[in-house]
């Protein structure tokens, strides 16, 4: 359907907007057809809500609300085809997103991945370590969490996990890594905080990884709370890990691999594999550095009809083509979830 | 009787009479219609339409037409517990209002969310009560609030004659949970569901100014609480032919004062989609939707058969399924007993009752003309809210 042979051959962040957005178009509307034909949820929304007429670009294709896939079960897949259901890893009293990836989608997301890290990490790494418990990464192996570390797993020869059993750090595990190794770290953003950086300014250690390379991803929701702002959170991972390349990434489980990777200047890239999208309260395109509704589309999901959603994300266009860093196409900052509306009416809340 | 430290008194304490009191009480009508004329002399309140029409509403002379209608020999139950819903402000003064004039002493649950016209109103009534000719009033309400707790509610409800319990059905189902004495009476208020008809032929006949004049009137009562209340209409059905013109007209009429008036956040926008989105699917119907904003959402059905019902339609902010109707009595297998609000245009309202009434209709409570579908009233949900929560002496 997609040849996405040839998209890895064009290089994740190489092509203008212009270049990219026809290939991007050209693709995403085989999507938009195939989950037509497939999922009759995805069907009905797209019949109902986008007029019929030929659609010319990514804009005026039908998109769903990423909330949907935490109220039904949606696949496109034929009966029988062998799925896994992903969770996202919720809170106790919100539902669960269900996510039904076959095999075929789940190759795609990896490969996807490596090509877009590849532009920075380069070549493969020996080792990888994760700042998680390999106990409860196991017990949770299709949540966000399991997709996240399994797609990371493929640049390196080895994985080790840095937090034991109880999730506390392990010191020995870290002071065994020798400094000038290349390796590459692993964490979600409030852990890379919580876990490592508070447990490390306890205890006055540093450490100097100079060639190493950290991603970390999941939000800043939980640094926000507590005014921890991007510039002093890496100066604080610099000073005390001696760590130089940090790369955060917006992602989310309906859409695994295809992240959008921040830039050394700050930005969000949208990568040959996604677009973005921000809408107003009207659902209309908003122009550059207007704040609305992040939209992502993606060329990865073929299981399942989150290939174009409207996420609960709000964020702004800052421009294309044209990022400091050298990457081509859309690039975006995020700014923090929606809050949740307010009910007037006669329900109790 | 029921202190605890998790219970916040505004107004009165919990020293409240355990006799009840007559019905439409002199003393109760005129505490009532003095908080009444305070509000509508400040001109600064007026900014709160919900607590002028609530003052409007409770004014001498209307209680005075209301208590005509009732037998003065009717008595209160005893202590009424009231269950006001968190996010309509003005409910439980509404509530306390009939609870007072249908004789009982008032323990009123407000809402959780502090709205400024509910503390105003509290202020107001703190003010009265001051008065030394009030001093019996005072004994005959207490207007609490805490956060949800069910061991509170528990105990509040043990000792109520009755309880009015707004809120919908998830309230009503959980304070059916608790023990109350065997012969309280409890008034719920569930969830419902409203609509509007139009008679074609009547709308047809309108020039395009009285047009746009009802569709103020329509804006009005479906944009009141963002769509979102049980007397907000989510479907109009066109009875007739209409001339199709006249219809676009009335609907650019309404995104126009949706544009201006309606402030759809972002936080809504996201509702709104996703409501429509589990709609659609739960409908488990393509409908043309169309809209030219988003602010006004139009769901056009082509024939009535292809609805499968109202109570679905969850969407709100401003979502409208539309379809055209041949008779009002076509409707009489789509309405659920959950059907409250028929807000109509272009008709004699004493004729569609006796439609709803001949053709056995499950639903519709209230028939009300456009405009007004959120007015107040001592009949509610079908039910007469004086009556329930008094008593008649029969003699035989």
């Amino acid at each position: 359907m997609i040849d996405y042979n040839l998209l890895f051959k064009k290089g994740a962040f190489k092509l203008n907007q212009i270049e990219k957005e026809k290939i991007f178009f050209n693709n995403i509307s085989k999507l938009d057809i195939h989950h037509k034909k497939n999922c009759k949820e995805f069907k009905l929304i797209a019949n109902s809500f986008f007029p019929k007429e030929k659609k010319k670009k990514l804009e005026e294709l039908p998109f769903i609300h990423v909330r949907l896939f935490k109220e039904k079960n949606l696949s496109s897949v034929k009966k029988g085809t062998k799925i896994s259901t992903y969770n996202s890893s919720g809170t106790s009293n919100t539902k669960l997103s269900k996510i039904n990836i076959d095999r075929f989608t789940s190759l795609v997301q990896s490969k996807s991945l490596l090509n877009i890290l590849m532009t920075v990490l380069k070549t493969k790494r020996k080792k990888i370590y994760f700042l998680e418990s390999e106990k409860k990464v196991n017990e949770k192996y299709y949540s966000a969490k399991g997709a996240a570390i399994n797609g990371f797993k493929q640049f390196a020869d080895k994985a080790e996990f840095l937090l034991d059993k109880n999730e506390k750090l392990n010191f020995k595990t870290l002071k065994r890594i020798k400094s000038n190794e290349k390796i590459i770290f692993f964490g979600f953003t409030n852990m890379v905080w919580g876990k490592l950086i508070k447990t490390i300014i306890k205890k006055k250690i540093k450490f100097n990884f100079k060639n190493s390379i950290l991603f970390h991803g999941g939000g800043w929701k939980k640094l926000e709370e507590k005014k921890i702002r991007r510039e002093k959170f890496y100066r604080l991972i610099h000073n005390l890990l001696g760590i130089n390349q940090i790369y955060d990434y917006y992602g989310m489980i309906e859409q695994t691999g295809s992240i959008f990777l921040e830039c050394e200047y700050g930005y969000y890239h949208a990568s040959i594999f996604s677009e973005i999208n921000v809408r107003n309260n009207k659902l209309e395109i908003c122009k550059s550095n207007q704040k609305g509704i992040i939209q992502v589309s993606s060329l990865l999901p073929t299981s399942y009809p989150g290939h174009n959603i409207l996420t609960e994300d709000l964020g702004e266009i800052k421009g294309i083509d044209n990022c400091k860093c050298g990457r081509k196409g859309k690039y975006f900052k995020i700014h923090g979830r929606l809050s949740q509306a307010e009910i007037r009416g006669c329900s109790n809340v | 009787m029921f202190s605890n430290k998790k219970i916040n008194i505004a107004v009165g304490n919990f020293d409240l009479i355990k006799k009840p009191n007559l019905i439409f009480d002199d003393l109760v009508i005129e505490f009532l219609s003095s908080i009444s004329r305070e509000i509508l002399n400040d001109k600064y309140l007026k900014i709160f339409p919900d607590l002028y029409s609530y003052a409007f509403w409770s004014r001498k002379s209307n209680l005075i037409k209301i208590k005509k209608n009732y037998d003065k020999t009717r008595i209160g139950r005893g202590l009424a517990f009231h269950i006001s819903p968190s996010n309509v402000p003005m409910n439980f003064a509404f509530s306390l209002a009939l609870g007072l004039l249908s004789g009982n002493s008032n323990i009123v649950r407000l809402p959780s969310i502090n709205f400024i016209q509910s503390i105003e109103l509290c202020k107001i009534i703190k003010k009265k009560l001051k008065k030394k000719k009030f001093q019996i009033i005072k004994k005959r309400l207490c207007l609490i609030n805490y956060l949800r707790s069910d061991k509170i509610s528990e105990k509040i409800s043990k000792y109520a004659d009755t309880r009015i319990i707004w809120g919908g059905d998830e309230t009503v189902q959980n304070f059916k949970k608790f023990l109350t004495k065997p012969r309280c009476l409890d008034l719920n208020f569930s969830n419902r569901y409203s609509f509007s008809i139009i008679n074609s032929k009547k709308f047809n006949e309108l020039n395009f100014n009285k047009i746009s004049n009802l569709a103020r009137k329509f804006y009005t009562d479906s944009f009141t609480m963002d769509q979102n209340g049980c007397s907000s209409p989510k479907a109009i059905f066109w009875v007739g032919n209409v001339l199709k013109n006249k219809k676009e007209f009335f609907w650019k009429e309404i995104i126009k004062l949706a544009d201006k008036l309606f402030d759809l956040d972002l936080s809504k926008t996201s509702a709104k989609f996703y409501n429509l989105n589990k709609d659609i699917i739960n409908q488990n119907k393509s409908a043309l939707h169309s809209y030219e904003n988003f602010k006004v959402v139009r769901i056009k059905i082509k024939t009535i058969k292809e609805f499968k019902s109202i109570e679905d339609i969850q969407s709100g902010y401003g979502v409208f399924v539309e379809t055209n109707i041949s008779k009002i009595s076509n409707l009489s297998d789509l309405l659920s007993s959950r059907s409250q609000t028929m807000t109509y245009f272009g008709y004699d309202k004493k004729k569609i009752k006796n439609i709803v009434l001949d053709n056995r209709f499950k639903g519709i409570d209230r028939i009300v003309e456009f405009g007004n579908a959120f007015n107040m009233s001592h009949i509610w949900d079908g039910f007469d809210v004086i009556n329930t929560l008094s008593r008649e002496i029969s003699l035989h």
